[in-house]
């Protein structure tokens, strides 16, 4: 679209012009080359108007030729248009000697020019340092792969062996291969290596490497590799994911003049994915023959030493032995030497740290395992070797390393410590285990937890039961606490029978009206109570005939109205009944109570 | 009414400090009896001679004799923290963690076992590292000062108060604002024994956790020999377990340190 539009401004203007003189210049790089060096050719035609002529060459003597593409540049100064077009070749010495490029010409519109010839050294291979990987202009990355036999690029995976043991090291290489810029930074994925246990070797190392004559920028990737199982197994492919720049022609850049092109990336090809070749390794298991007992399983080149962080020591004060197992391999998964430590001492494993160095893309460095001390008395303490059966894949052969005898002299110990504050202050100056417990209660054996037994949420539903059953009771007291007559209905037979209870009590009390102030009580408290009448405003023949309406019997009326006038007359005439006969009176009172707590359905 | 219901709560109090089936998510069997092998007297010469060999110093006797003992069910928290002192004196001071663990789990507030616990911690080559949330570990510590069966007795006797702060009011003359005060009260109580009980049963319970016993125990980013090691373990360190698989399990190292590590090198709480 842009170049269109450049061209429609050009058509416009170039009518206009007025004419320019055709120009044609021809410029290299460097005019002396090794062979196999690469010299730039540029071959620049200027005049005015738009269709200036491209020019085509055949390969020099002594050179390959090949065609960087075409660029255009107008410019419009002061009305005038000129155009220039070059076009960019790079030319690759093939032999030694002294050649000529040229000269070069063109002929338009009846009118030929030429260039100067130019001549070029070509020198014995390796006379001149390699040029740095070209800008990544629209053409180079064409050219390279289009006309070049060698690639713009490549990668390459190797190891450095491809038969090892079980656990042995094995160094993986990947190169990136480049004689081009990129857009941007290549997207990395590394190798599946199922089988192994994988360590990177830090940094990435760049360097040139000349690939069949042809200088290459390399970037380095360095792993140690240890197989984790034995049998045939393959390190996956590694890939890389690279973008360079546009290779259209016509796309010419305006901004190549300022030595960096701000929309390089605007202008970027279809991305390109490079991986490397699986690569077969067979993993050999440790021999069997001449296996020592207690081997460790560790697989490389150690050596074993030992130290003490003191040489003399209090008795029962601790001191640091630490067991350092150096060297090349895998040194996570190194276990602890063995060492027979004397009855004297104490020891408890205090843990152990690795300190690993990648130096030198070499996977090294130690694995120290400490043990704390405590000699028991006063002495001098002999720390027997420690040792650690390895096997070394070079040799092909079991190692038994083992470290020098260490002497630890042991004083006796020093008195408690004094308080600042004066007098002794009591600190234990060791500190042992609390003694173990001898009484047959050690025995008892435990019972699984509550809330594991399906009894103990079963039973939780017991309170819930007895909360309802309450809660509903009290609802319904505080509901008969509301209702006042239904109250004293209920009520009324607990009223009568503590009437009858203080009526027996004054039963026998002759110069006393009680008794019959009670029974009468008993009776008329307990009829109004169940009719809801007031028990002192009520007449007793309104009492009687409310009776009568409730369906009480006449018979049974009749004994009460009898029992009340009786009472009435105990009360109110004096002398009064013998006790027979008021028991015979409150017999009849409480037969005549039943009778109506019977026909009220109480 | 209040007398059937005080019946009623004492009823379920009874019925849940009743021994019951101890078969139950692998629990030890009941004591055996009798003087036959494996009977009551069996038994208590095999634990005075395990005591007479801590005595004399041969300690792998005396935790082979508590060790058969255990396996007869026989795990109190007393026999458990003999079984660790015999352990730790010869030098196995993974499994010596894991018995007073176990020991401490039936008898929390035990000085002795705590002591001896803490004497073994100081021996254990790995410490946590630093950035342990302290209000879980003050929670996890407070909800520990009773065992799970004191906590579900006390959640019992919350709910029932409770219960009863609802139907008091019906038969005493109680002042309004004094059962709303007892009700938030006995609410707390029941809300914090709910929690220790969640705390004992989700971090606490069989299996939960477990101590490094082997001597160095990698631990990877995957259950297999393929994937890295990320960080090792040594003898004592107590790790929660998550999840097993075949013959490797998922542990964390607190407070955020994950990864998977052969089974072999654990022992289960």
């Amino acid at each position: 679209m842009r170049a269109s539009i450049s061209l429609i401004l050009i058509g416009l203007l170039a009518a206009a012009a007025p004419s320019l003189a055709l120009d044609l210049r021809a410029e290299v790089d460097r005019t002396s080359v090794p062979v196999g060096g690469q010299v730039a050719l540029r071959l620049i035609v200027s005049g005015a108007g738009q269709d200036l002529p491209r020019i085509r060459i055949s390969a020099p003597n002594g050179f390959d030729a090949y065609s960087l593409g075409t660029s255009q540049n107008i410019s419009i100064l002061n009305g005038r248009v000129e155009t220039s077009l070059t076009e960019r070749f790079v030319l690759v010495a093939k032999e030694e000697g002294s050649f000529t490029l040229g000269p070069f010409e063109i002929t338009h519109r009846g009118e030929t020019v030429r260039t100067e010839a130019i001549t070029v050294q070509v020198v014995a291979g390796g006379a001149e340092a390699p040029p740095e990987p070209r800008q990544g202009g629209a053409a180079a990355g064409r050219t390279g792969r289009a006309r070049d036999k060698s690639p713009d690029f490549f990668v390459r995976a190797d190891v450095d062996r491809r038969e090892a043991f079980v656990s042995e090291a094995i160094t993986l290489t990947f190169r990136f291969y480049s004689r081009v810029r990129l857009s941007r930074d290549p997207e990395y994925t590394p190798p599946a290596a199922t089988g192994f246990w994988i360590e990177d070797l830090p940094p990435v190392r760049r360097f040139y490497e000349d690939v069949a004559g042809v200088p290459y920028l390399v970037n380095e990737l360095k792993y140690a590799l240890f197989p984790t199982t034995t049998g045939d197994l393959t390190i996956g492919p590694a890939s890389l994911k690279i973008q360079t720049a546009s290779d259209n022609p016509l796309d010419w850049d305006p901004f190549q003049m300022f030595g960096r092109d701000p929309f390089a990336g605007l202008r970027e090809g279809p991305p390109q994915v490079l991986r490397t070749d699986p690569i077969g390794i067979r993993v050999r298991p440790l021999p069997e023959a001449g296996r020592p007992q207690g081997f460790s399983g560790l697989v490389g080149d150690y050596s074993l030493a030992a130290r003490l962080d003191k040489s003399t020591v209090e008795a029962n004060q601790p001191v640091t032995l630490a067991l350092i197992l150096s060297g090349g391999g895998n040194l996570q998964t190194a276990p602890a030497p063995t060492i027979e430590l004397p009855a004297a001492v104490r020891s408890y494993d205090s843990g152990s740290r690795v300190n690993s160095s990648k130096e030198g893309y070499r996977l090294r460095g130690e694995k120290v395992v400490e043990k704390v001390l405590i000699p028991q008395a006063a002495g001098q303490i002999v720390i027997p070797p420690a040792t650690l059966v390895t096997f070394d894949p070079r040799a092909g052969r079991y190692r038994t390393l083992s470290t020098d005898s260490l002497r630890l002299e042991v004083v006796p110990s020093t008195a408690p410590v004094v308080s600042a504050l004066g007098g002794r202050e009591v600190r234990p100056f060791r500190r042992d285990l609390r003694a173990i417990r001898e009484d047959l209660g050690a025995l008892r054996s435990p019972r699984p937890w509550l809330i594991s037994r399906p009894a103990f949420w079963i039973a939780q539903t017991v309170p819930l039961l007895i909360f309802l059953k309450a809660l509903r009771d009290g609802r319904a007291r505080r509901a008969l606490a509301a209702d006042v007559t239904l109250a004293r209905a209920r009520g009324a037979s607990r009223v009568a029978r503590r009437r009858l209870r203080e009526a027996r009590r004054a039963l026998d009390g002759k110069a006393d009206d009680r008794f019959y102030t009670f029974l009468a009580a008993s009776l008329s408290e307990y009829a109004a109570d169940k009719l809801g009448l007031s028990r002192l405003a009520v007449p007793r023949d309104d009492l009687l005939d409310a009776l009568r309406a409730r369906g009480v019997p006449s018979e049974v009326v009749s004994d009460l109205l009898s029992i009340l006038e009786r009472c009435d007359m105990g009360r109110f005439a004096p002398g009064g009944d013998a006790v027979a006969a008021r028991e015979g009176l409150l017999g009849r009172s409480e037969a005549t109570i039943v009778e109506m707590e019977r026909r009220f359905g109480g | 009414m209040v007398r059937g219901l005080v019946a009623g709560c004492a009823l379920v109090l009874l019925v849940n400090v009743a021994p019951g089936p101890r078969a139950a998510q692998g629990q030890p069997a009941p004591v055996p009896s009798g003087s036959a092998p494996g009977g009551v007297d069996d038994a208590v010469d095999l634990f005075e001679r395990g005591n007479g060999a801590y005595r004399t110093g041969d300690f792998a006797a005396a935790a082979a004799a508590y060790e058969a003992l255990r396996d007869r069910g026989l795990s109190g928290p007393g026999l458990l923290y003999n079984l660790g002192n015999a352990h730790l004196k010869r030098g196995e001071l993974g499994r010596a963690v894991a018995s007073y663990e176990r020991a401490l789990l039936l008898a929390p507030r035990d000085h002795e076992i705590r002591e001896n616990l803490a004497l073994a911690r100081e021996l254990c080559a790995d410490r946590p590292s630093t950035g342990v949330a302290a209000p879980a570990l003050v929670l996890s510590r407070a909800a520990r000062r009773l065992t799970p069966d004191e906590w579900a007795i006390a959640l019992d006797a919350a709910y029932v108060l409770f219960l009863a702060t609802f139907i008091a009011p019906f038969h005493l003359p109680l002042r309004r604002s004094l059962v709303r005060r007892a009700r938030l009260a006995v609410t707390l109580l029941l809300a914090i024994a709910a929690a220790a009980l969640l705390i004992w049963h989700t971090g606490y319970r069989p299996g939960r956790r477990g101590v490094v016993i082997s001597p160095e125990i990698t631990v990877r980013s995957g259950p297999g020999t393929g994937y890295l090691g990320e960080f090792t373990l040594h003898p004592g360190s107590v790790v929660r377990i998550e999840e097993s698989r075949e013959d490797w399990v998922k542990i964390v190292y607190p407070p955020s340190l994950r990864g998977w590590t052969e089974a072999e090198g654990i022992e289960p709480l």
